[in-house]
């Protein structure tokens, strides 16, 4: 049975951001920022050690809003503010939310909050085809 | 700091990236929660809406073609940041279509806007990228935040 959409439906996701996450992540996508690769130079930075990248807590938020839409070309934008940095040994958990289903569009937004509430995205918005 | 608004409008680019198949393996990997060096183990095996990939890219692998001109821009020496005090603060993308292994994409990003607001300093920059065909197949809109 094909998709359907509605306003109101709900998909929670939670990722756990691993020693190696920004490792792995660096490589994949070429930012070897020491801020996100180095204890001592995030701590520099005032951060308290090293951080994820930001791309990455995106690329997880963008990955839930998939996993609600089932197939990954419905997406056809996304916006997100980063509101706080992550550090490492996190885990985040992802509220895919959809607000409005008009002419054809799926309208959301996507909550993503550390394992202390606290917002890591804010204003996190998306629009798919139905 | 040069960071002023007379840079408004300086364009980056074009850069050119060709989409290979097996990077967007290892893309899709890392934001899966894999090794993305366990990708040859794991051909064929994405489950649920990761099985659509690599046949077609991740969203968020425009980080790798279309944010050319915004790293450009952050490290161009006219515009004198500071990258030890930049952080990523807002970004958008605009997916008209997905990208694919194959894909020849151009690249090209103008400053959009450069502000101030609580002794921070704001840098946006606009990246278009194109296929060979001239059909556009993703804008990113970065801003960047670099404390003072």
């Amino acid at each position: 049975m094909a998709k359907t959409f509605q306003a109101g439906d709900t998909l929670v996701v939670t990722r756990a951001v691993d020693k190696y996450r920004p490792y792995y992540y660096a490589a994949v996508s070429g930012d070897f920022n020491p801020i996100h690769l180095d204890p001592d130079v995030g701590r520099q930075a005032g951060l308290g050690g090293n951080i994820l990248h930001g791309m990455c807590t995106m690329a997880f938020a963008t990955e839930a809003v998939q996993q609600y839409l089932e197939e990954p070309s419905r997406l056809k934008a996304i916006k997100v503010r980063f509101s706080r940095p992550v550090p490492i040994g996190e885990t985040l958990t992802f509220t895919v939310r959809v607000t409005r289903v008009e002419g054809g569009r799926v309208h959301g937004e996507v909550a993503a909050q550390d394992s202390k509430g606290q917002d890591v995205l804010k204003g996190a918005a998306f629009e798919a085809e139905a | 700091m040069a960071l002023t608004a007379d840079y408004v409008g300086r364009k980056y680019g074009p850069y050119k990236y060709e989409v290979g198949v097996e990077k967007v393996r290892e893309f899709a990997l890392a934001i899966a929660g894999e090794v993305p060096s366990a990708a040859f183990a794991r051909e064929g095996q994405f489950t649920g809406h990761y099985a659509a990939y690599p046949s077609i890219a991740p969203a968020t692998f425009a980080v790798n073609y279309n944010m050319r001109p915004f790293s450009a821009a952050v490290f161009d020496k006219d515009l004198d940041v500071n990258v030890m005090m930049l952080v990523h603060g807002e970004q958008a993308f605009e997916l008209l279509r997905p990208a694919r292994p194959g894909d020849v994409l151009t690249t090209e990003g103008e400053i959009t806007d450069i502000a101030e607001k609580a002794g921070k300093k704001f840098l946006t920059v606009r990246c278009t990228s194109r296929a060979a065909d001239g059909e556009v197949v993703t804008v990113g809109t970065y801003t960047a935040v670099i404390r003072a």
